[in-house]
């Protein structure tokens, strides 16, 4: 394979030729802020054009201009002024202090534009709002942040990732992920960057926005820039935290102590005892009746062994959280230089879990004269994680633990404990023992040079690579459990991508006209290795690598590789920052697609209307803009080689001979291609009373089509493997508002409020190839449809209607049709078809796991040096499946259940002395208390509203006087209190509603909790200090 | 003077972009090979052959032999194993969403679709010594393949060539009497020396010119066309290189795999993981007769079948095993009978993989299909006679003459009977009823109230995925009954 655009940087040197320059009169001054402390760094540029200069150390700056240019001067957190040049030579301004966000500067994708000419949607995370959060996983920074942007926490192990919905889902069986931009770079995850040097987050939710990144974009582009630092800045930030975590509010399960199980089971038993004993009650106690009768042998043989153990607490601990961030800016005259280091380690609640992360980055840009610059963005990571797998799998030890028997105390041992060998292992040891240990390593590197050889043109070539190296270790110790024998794995995966891009970007402006373009080629390669070992043949516990193997079980080694080639473009057209035209197009063509569907257009355009700076003229409305925007953007997350018909081996042995063979598995398909998702949207962004008031409200509605579908094909294509194939529609449509108000703006007291408000709505519109409908299983019993009409990946259930009578069960009717084996008090099923049994056809569909609402509100005040975060997130309208509910909350013998499942709360004993149990009230209605085995797996018994507000994150902070400081040798100290996780209300049981821990990674069954790994409440105590 | 920069940055620019490799998307998979750029030379056509045989070790010690089993009188009702999969087909309402269904058309397909490709890419291929070997045995395959499709399913689609997926959902069914023409007219095409099959009496699993021959008989046979199998079965008969073997229990001997009783056979391997043959394992778990133990006992025999036997039948208990001794106890279960053809005389390597072949046809098949058509013709036949008397000697059993046969239907109906004792245990029972319309009437009396015989079940139901997919009876119709 051969690098398309490898001479990229012989190109860039021949054009290093000298610059032109234009006689104009030099305009010259000082700029300062309003206590006259001069400002380096501000931006000067002449209105209308690319070209500027900044202030120096001293705030001093100098520019050529002619005398009808109009000089812009801004810098960040100052508000802008501009000034006709006229006559003078020299102006000197003081800047005043002032947030104006309508002027931020919006990262937009090969480049950037202001707040105000953005003619599409686009949102942006200032990690400002952030700051002295504990965030350790970078996806966690997005939660209540942004409008159409939904961060899901499925997990709360330390380390895992968010599952980030820009949105909402387009496709039916393939990720909907957005792609992520890290300093130009694009990239597959944000796994192990650091919080602490990302400067902003500027997400493009439609593909209007999004159509410059072409055949990847249609689950919107996440651009992350890092932290660099400012012209005539010199400064060591140190930031430091520590923290306590605890099981977040509703993730304890109150479950059943040692007595009330042994009670819990003896009524079981009696139970049996009595139906066994044709009906009556003989009065007799457990003690007296044969052992068959006894739930657990041992307790009546060894009655000293019984423990009572609160499994919960046992498997989980202290943990400690703890951070340490240094950084080093240095910014010089035309250059800027930043590196930091960070150390952040977080235990998991879950016994031996922990996530570890060490980082270190480099930034640089340096414009050495007037036509070149370069410069390069370099992080490397190594993270490392311990007991990820074990705890966090399903039917992992944290779930297997709080089912676990209470009387069986934590240090159970088959060796020493009456009970002997169980098949699973006591989940404290489990988790002690096994060793489960992931290492990765990763390194992101970007750099570019850039040249404007003339007036408005920049030239830039940029070079990268994103390198991943992921090592696991897997050791099952002998007697863990009753399998006597060691247990080995051993993984290693290595995925690198290069990027070699070369951009133009050239500005021109004719007076009130305003033109920029921008024309790009980039070409980015990907390769991937991975191999598994696996054995069970070690002679010994102690050394547990596979030198000490003697035979493989099982292994792998595969390698892949993919391309990516594209083109692309920008035009803008600004006319006086009133009418704002926008085109791009970007042509990409990708190894994964099908040889006769290789190349993909994917156009948009904008337009915008600034009626603030045209039609109206009020003091009070200070921006009004409306906009409309459509275009087209695809996905492309497919394997690397779905396209082709692959072979495996598949030998036959000819008169006990062996041949080799090779037979296809997978389906050719040549046709394969993106997905397409093409939106329409309508924006309003304003500003009010001095942009006391501000924000954007937006429509949108995305279609996507050719939709990348896993199809069963028919058997006489000689393939039963589901195969991907363009096929199907989806639509998604929602309005979203930010609205951002400066409440109370005193000296004093300062108090602002920011509101996001996200609705996203979807129905599958087609499927083809005949298809009615997907459904989605989980232990081979349907548990989800996607039907045409529909919304995506619906719960398709039994419906429960109440509870069987006595005399439903005996007098059977049609109306009112049993499950089988069915007493009274169980969950009655409904007969939602009306054929007068319970059949595969009642079930129905019960909603989705998809949130219609998002709603984010952060309240910030300052007093006096004191100042406060308030974040809420309210997620609503969405169902979630309990399935843990079926282990622990069903009246099953085995396993632990959840303490209203104890004496109290049980009628015993009822009619003629037999004790029948009681109805009572949990979850979505009113059960008979031994449903166990009777009902089907999958009803709506455990279906649950997930809606949920919690109160996310509180922060106080405390910055100290300059004057105090200042004699200590500090720019600047901060000391800080976080808390994460504070109040949750919710009317699920399980914890966390966004747990999906079903048995396999499947978009099909979303939303399947069996019993997640538990979140967090964080409470952490911080010290940021500049020098 | 600007206006030249430009262009000629911008010419720059465009030189560098335009710079591309044509080759640069072009990326083949590295750890596997494609169906684009395999089949590209005499190896790599034997390979894919090789990759078609393959199938058939599931297709026939996993799928088609028992599903022809569970069907006739053979089968208990009653007894096996605790999942219903198996007893369903024996109590005839199974529907159409039956894993037999599914597995049985989806392998037969699958096993199709290789040949086709083999047939179509072979083109490509320079000529070379075995090609018209490896295109005969390719055709006999897929004709084997069609002859079981058709007769389990009737009218099934008839592909010759790799579908491709949008046209996947658009075949439609042929008819029957149309695929059997094409299976009958293949098989006869490979039959003679020229087609490049072997005309040794084995070719250690391969179709020889006899495995074509025998073939094409048995699927005439099907039909009720006597006379066209006849020559066929003649000439295998008269090339003398067949012989049955004088005792019953070496024919189910992994050490006379592809012997001379054997016309043509599947061929399984237990010295190799994966490639043995699990048809014997299905055996009570404890029983300690049997080496490693079975798993389970999925399919248990009739007490018809056992009580048929004639007093002093050899092939009874070699064929079935009445109780068996527990491991666990010693206890002895009495009446409790399962298949042991396969697994009496041999052992396997791990409990389910046995290295004994599952033949298909058998020499003794051929003779006795002879003898049916001979009587057939006239009554009474010496040859005949002297054919079903070899095989009730080997049998341990008195010879009949035309004193206890005295007219045509009556040894028709003998020959019929003891094809029942002969190939208990394999897959002809089934369809020896079918074809000479005695399911009804035998399967009626066979057939418990609680399970009773319809002939809507002498077809399989088309499987309920496939009718799924494809999503349009016009296209794809489901059998009557299902």
């Amino acid at each position: 394979m051969k690098k398309p655009i490898n001479h990229i940087l012989v190109v860039m040197f021949l054009v290093l030729l000298p610059n032109l320059t234009f006689a104009q009169q030099n305009i010259s001054g000082i700029i300062s802020d309003e206590s006259g402390v001069p400002l380096p760094g501000v931006n000067v540029v002449i209105k209308g054009t690319n070209t500027g200069t900044t202030t120096d150390f001293d705030g001093k700056y100098s520019i050529n201009a002619s005398d009808t240019d109009i000089l812009t001067f801004s810098f960040v957190g100052f508000i802008d002024q501009e000034i006709e040049v006229g006559n003078a030579d020299s102006f000197n301004l003081s800047l005043q202090m002032g947030s104006d966000e309508l002027d931020e500067v919006v990262l937009t994708g090969y480049g950037t534009t202001k707040r105000a000419n953005l003619t599409n949607s686009v949102s942006k995370l200032n990690t400002e709002s952030l700051v002295d959060r504990p965030i350790m996983t970078l996806g966690e920074a997005f939660s209540g942040q942004l409008a159409g942007v939904y961060a899901q926490q499925s997990s709360g192990l330390p380390g895992a990732e968010f599952n980030i919905k820009v949105r909402g889902t387009n496709s039916i069986t393939s990720g909907s992920n957005p792609l992520y931009i890290i300093d130009g770079m694009p990239v597959e995850s944000m796994r192990d960057i650091n919080i602490g040097d990302v400067e902003s987050i500027d997400v493009l939710k439609d593909a209007s926005a999004g159509a410059i990144y072409g055949a990847r974009a249609a689950g919107g582009v996440v651009i992350i820039k890092t932290k660099q630092a400012k012209t005539g800045e010199t400064k060591i930030d140190l930031d430091v935290y520590t923290g306590m975590e605890a099981i977040a509010p509703g993730n304890a399960l109150d479950m059943l102590s040692g007595p009330e199980y042994i009670e819990y089971r003896e009524w079981g038993q009696t139970l049996r005892y009595i139906n066994d004993n044709g009906g009556v009650y003989d009065g007799t106690t457990i003690g007296e009746r044969s052992n068959k009768y006894h739930p657990r042998r041992w307790w009546y043989t060894n009655p000293d062994d019984i423990a009572d153990t609160n499994w919960q607490e046992a498997i989980t601990q202290q943990a400690i959280r703890r951070n340490y961030q240094v950084s080093i800016f240095k910014g010089v005259e035309g250059g800027n230089f930043m590196i930091s280091s960070n150390y952040n380690a977080t235990d998991g609640l879950v016994v031996n879990t922990k996530y570890e992360r060490f980082s270190f980055r480099a930034n640089g840009n340096y414009k050495i004269n007037d036509i070149v610059s370069a410069g390069l963005s370099l992080s490397t990571t190594v993270s490392r994680e311990n007991g990820r797998r074990e705890a966090e799998r399903k039917e992992g030890a944290y779930m297997r633990a709080i089912v676990a028997d209470p009387t069986i105390p934590v240090d159970f041992n088959h060796r020493n404990h009456p009970l002997g060998l169980i098949d699973n292992p006591n989940p404290v040891l489990q988790m002690l023992n096994i060793k489960d240990f992931g290492k990765r390593k990763r390194s992101l590197v970007t750099s570019y040079i850039s040249i404007q050889p003339i007036e408005g043109l920049d030239i830039k070539g940029q070079f990268g690579f994103d390198i991943e190296d992921f090592t696991y270790d897997w050791f099952k110790p002998m007697w863990v459990n009753k399998k006597a024998r060691r247990e080995a794995r051993n993984e290693h995966r290595n995925d690198n991508k290069f990027l070699y891009q070369l951009t133009a970007t050239y500005n021109l402006s004719l007076g009130s006209h305003n033109l920029d373009f921008l024309v790009g080629a980039s070409a980015e390669e990907q390769d991937w290795e991975y191999t598994f070992l696996d054995s069970w043949d070690f002679g010994s516990d102690d050394i547990q690598t596979f030198n000490a193997a003697t035979a493989f079980r099982n292994w792998d080694d595969y390698e892949m590789e993919a391309s990516l080639q594209s083109y692309f473009g920008r035009a803008v057209y600004n006319y006086d920052d009133k009418y704002l035209v926008n085109f791009t197009i970007r042509r990409d063509g990708s190894s994964k697609f099908g040889e006769n569907n290789k190349w993909g257009v994917f156009p948009a355009a904008s337009v915008a209307w600034r009626l603030s700076n045209d039609i109206i003229d009020n003091p009070n409305i200070n921006q009004l803009k409306i906009r409309a925007s459509w275009g087209q953007a695809g996905n492309d997350r497919i394997g690397a080689y779905s396209s082709f018909g692959q072979l495996s081996g598949s030998n036959y042995s000819f008169g006990n001979s062996l041949s080799y063979g090779f037979a296809p598995s997978t389906a050719s398909n040549p046709d394969l291609s993106w997905e397409t998702t093409t939106t329409q949207g309508l924006g309003i962004d304003f500003g009010f009373f001095g942009n006391k008031i501000y924000g954007s409200l937006d429509y949108y509605k995305n279609v996507t089509s050719d939709v990348l579908l896993e199809v069963e094909l028919p058997a006489v294509t000689g393939l039963t493997q589901a195969s991907v194939l363009n096929s199907g529609e989806v639509e998604n449509w929602g309005w979203e508002l930010e609205l951002n108000t400066n409440n109370i703006d005193k000296e004093d007291f300062f108090w602002s409020s920011s509101l996001n408000f996200t609705n996203n709505e979807n129905k599958v519109t087609k499927l083809g190839y005949g298809i009615d409908q997907i459904i989605g299983t989980s232990r081979n019993q349907p548990t989800h449809r996607t039907m045409v009409g529909r919304p995506l990946h619906s719960y398709y259930m039994y419906k429960t209607d109440g509870i069987y009578s006595e005399s439903d069960i005996s007098n059977p009717s049609e109306d009112r049709p049993l499950i089988k084996n069915a007493v009274p008090g169980n969950p009655a099923i409904a007969d939602t078809d009306g054929d007068g049994v319970i059949g595969i056809g009642d079930r129905t569909e019960l909603g989705n796991n998809t949130p219609d609402y998002i709603i984010g509100f952060t309240n910030t005040f300052r007093y006096k040096n004191f100042d406060a975060r308030i974040l809420t997130t309210a997620i609503l309208d969405f169902k979630a499946y309990w399935f843990f509910g079926r282990y622990a909350d069903a009246g099953q013998q085995g396993r632990n259940q959840l303490s209203i499942w104890a004496n109290g709360a049980r009628r015993l004993p009822s009619t003629n002395g037999v004790p029948t149990g009681e109805a009572y009230t949990a979850g979505n209605g009113t059960f008979f208390k031994e449903e166990g085995g009777r009902l089907p797996d999958f009803t709506d018994r455990w279906l649950y509203d997930g809606d949920y507000i919690r109160l996310k994150n509180i922060t106080i902070g405390y910055t100290f006087d300059k004057e105090i400081i200042d004699q200590i040798g500090m720019k600047n100290l901060r000391l800080y209190m976080s808390a994460d996780n504070v109040l949750n209300s919710t009317k699920y049981p399980g914890g966390n509603p966004e747990a999906n821990n079903s048995e396999v990674e499947n978009t099909l069954t979303t939303g399947v909790d069996y019993a997640g790994y538990p979140l967090s409440r964080v409470v952490t105590f911080g010290l940021r200090a500049t020098f | 003077m600007k206006k030249i920069r430009i262009l000629f940055y911008s010419l720059i620019t465009s030189i560098a972009i335009i710079g591309c490799d044509d080759d640069f998307l072009d990326l083949a998979p590295i750890s596997q090979m494609t169906t684009g750029n395999f089949y590209q030379s005499s190896i790599q056509i034997d390979q894919a052959l090789t990759g078609a045989y393959s199938d058939l070790n599931p297709l026939y010690d996993n799928m088609m032999i028992r599903a022809a089993i569970w069907r006739g009188d053979n089968s208990s009702q009653t007894q096996g194993y605790a999942n219903n999969l198996e007893l369903n087909i024996s109590q005839y309402n199974e529907n159409a969403g039956s894993q037999v269904s599914t597995d049985i058309w989806n392998t037969c397909y699958s096993i199709i679709n290789r040949v086709n490709l083999v047939i179509q890419k072979s083109e490509g291929v320079e000529d070379y010594a075995q090609k018209a070997g490896h295109l005969a045995q390719a055709r006999f395959l897929r004709a084997l393949m069609y002859y079981e499709l058709v007769r389990h399913f009737g009218d099934v689609p008839l592909v010759l060539n790799p579908v491709g997926l949008e046209e996947s959902f658009t075949i439609g069914r042929t008819a029957s009497a149309e695929v059997y023409a094409f299976v009958t007219s293949e098989f006869e095409a490979v039959s003679s020396p020229s087609s490049g099959l072997s005309s040794n009496q084995n070719d250690k699993g391969r179709p020889t010119i006899y495995s074509a021959l025998g073939m094409a008989a048995k699927a005439y046979m099907q039909q009720g066309n006597y006379a066209s199998a006849k020559p066929h079965l003649k000439s295998i008969i008269d090339s003398g290189k067949f012989s049955m073997q004088s005792d019953y229990a070496e024919i189910f001997k992994e050490s006379n795999d592809n012997g001379p009783h054997v016309v043509f056979s599947i061929q399984y391997d237990k010295t190799i993981a994966g490639m043995g043959n699990a048809q014997p394992q299905q055996v009570p778990k404890m029983a300690a007769e049997i080496p490693l133990n079975g798993v389970t006992r999925k399919q248990m025999v009739s007490d018809d079948l056992w009580l048929s036997y004639e007093a002093g039948d050899l092939r009874r208990d070699l064929t079935i095993q009445n109780g068996w001794t527990s491991t666990e106890d010693g206890e002895f279960v009495p009446d409790d009978r399962f298949w042991i053809k396969y697994a009496k005389n041999n052992s396997p390597a791990t409990f389910q993989e046995w290295g004994v072949d599952i033949p298909i046809v058998r020499y003794t098949d051929v003779k006795m299909l002879y003898a049916e058509i001979l009587n057939s013709e006239s009554y009474p036949s010496a040859e005949a006679f002297s054919i079903l008397n070899e095989v009730r000697t080997r049998a341990g059993l008195a010879n009949l003459t035309s004193a206890e046969l005295s007219s045509l239907s009556s040894f028709f109906d003998a020959i019929i009977n003891e094809r029942r004792f002969e190939f208990a245990g394999e897959s002809n029972r089934w369809w020896d009823l079918l074809r000479t319309g005695k399911d009804e009437a035998v399967l009626s009396a066979f057939a418990s109230p609680a399970y009773p015989y319809s002939s809507v079940k002498r077809l399989f139901g088309i499987p309920e995925a496939e009718i799924l997919k494809v999503n349009d009876p016009s296209i794809l119709s489901q059998n009557p009954g299902y």
